[in-house]
């Protein structure tokens, strides 16, 4: 199963601040860990959100309104998301185990992480090439019940 | 855009044939200014021939209707014949099928048996087979997996689903064990099926799935 681990953004890293050399090096050594356990997917830090856009469809169904679109910076509170983290591991447990190792920045004051766990579909990709075989099969299997 | 036309994913139900002829006449369109590629013939007399059936893969009421209980006599002919004709000029072309091809001539299959005891189930087994080397995919060894059991027996439709279940990748693809159920209880094996049924319930998150997986499981104590 497939864990999102999620560091929320801080005041230091809404502001861009790094963390220092030391909270660096933790961090190469943490992905080092994950990458020799052969759980690491991927791992990026996003920048902060006043380089970020949002886009909102309001649902008016009457009139077709056009996308609302708004440049960051966003308010802090609504649990931004400063970095990510994407694991592969056999348990919950696990991927909080992971999550706890995951290095504190001293020079961030503190900081939130939040795990959420994928969908999984075992790399089958729902294509609609996918889905017309799947069509497929259930015609066959039918046949196969009735026959 | 004929697949979501096609299995109607979502939309109402005028839109979906319209979805399809765009795409086929797209897809004609295509054929026209690359006549030498045998593939976008393929994928015409793909679309073609599932068109033809339209019509009779839904009831009154919108629900689906699946193949061996469709009225083959309401089948678009002209359609048929128009499929079958793209696909000869694809195979024309001389070179190796491609996977449209090959669905293409496995649909042409269906659609050449007047009753579905009818069916060229050998053909169709060989079919997947090629299919299964030019674009590999478990979805298509599941296809196959059944064709080999209406051809020959559901014995070695199982073995095929069994080299499957080795693949560690797909041990959470409800499919394998959902097939696998089936080829077990044609060959009588109640209780084993019974167990596939419960276990691919358990694999999958869509509802209605899951209830049709349990529905399947109790049939199996049922005959027991």
């Amino acid at each position: 199963m497939r864990f999102m681990l999620m560091v929320k953004g801080t005041g230091y890293s809404e502001a861009g601040i790094k963390p220092g050399l030391e909270d660096t090096a933790a961090l190469e050594a943490y992905r080092h860990s994950l990458l020799r356990a052969g759980v690491l997917v991927a791992a990026e830090e996003l920048q902060p959100s006043s380089r970020g856009i949002r886009i909102s469809h309001l649902a008016d169904l009457e009139h077709a309104s056009p996308a609302l679109i708004e440049r960051g910076p966003f308010p802090l509170e609504q649990g931004l998301v400063a970095g990510y983290t994407l694991i592969e591991v056999e348990t919950e447990d696990e991927a909080v185990d992971w999550a706890l190792q995951m290095p504190v920045p001293k020079s961030w004051n503190g900081f939130e992480l939040e795990l959420r766990r994928l969908e999984d579909n075992s790399g089958i990709v729902k294509d609609p090439k996918q889905l017309a075989m799947q069509a497929d099969l259930a015609d066959q299997l039918h046949m196969l019940k009735k026959g | 855009m004929f697949n979501e036309g096609f299995s109607a994913t979502s939309g109402d139900s005028w839109v979906r044939p319209l979805l399809c002829q765009e795409a086929l006449r797209l897809g004609r369109v295509l054929a026209e200014h690359a006549p030498l590629e045998p593939e976008v013939h393929g994928l015409v007399a793909l679309m073609e021939i599932q068109s033809s059936r339209l019509k009779t893969r839904m009831g009154p009421s919108g629900e689906p209707i699946l193949l061996l209980d469709q009225n083959r006599a309401q089948w678009d002919r002209l359609l048929i014949r128009r499929g079958l004709a793209a696909l000869e000029r694809g195979k024309q072309l001389g070179k190796s099928y491609g996977p449209y091809l090959l669905q293409a001539e496995i649909s042409a299959c269906h659609a050449k048996a007047t009753a579905a005891a009818d069916t060229n189930w050998i053909r169709i087994a060989a079919l997947y087979e090629a299919l299964s080397q030019v674009m590999p995919s478990p979805i298509v060894e599941l296809n196959r997996a059944v064709a080999v059991s209406m051809a020959f027996s559901p014995v070695f439709g199982l073995q095929i689903v069994d080299a499957l279940c080795s693949e560690p990748s797909l041990k959470e693809y409800h499919l394998l064990p959902s097939v696998r159920g089936d080829l077990l209880m044609k060959l009588g094996q109640l209780h084993e099926a019974r167990a596939e049924f419960e276990r691919a319930a358990a694999m999958t998150r869509n509802i209605r799935e899951r209830e049709l997986l349990l529905k399947r499981a109790t049939e199996c104590m049922r005959q027991l």
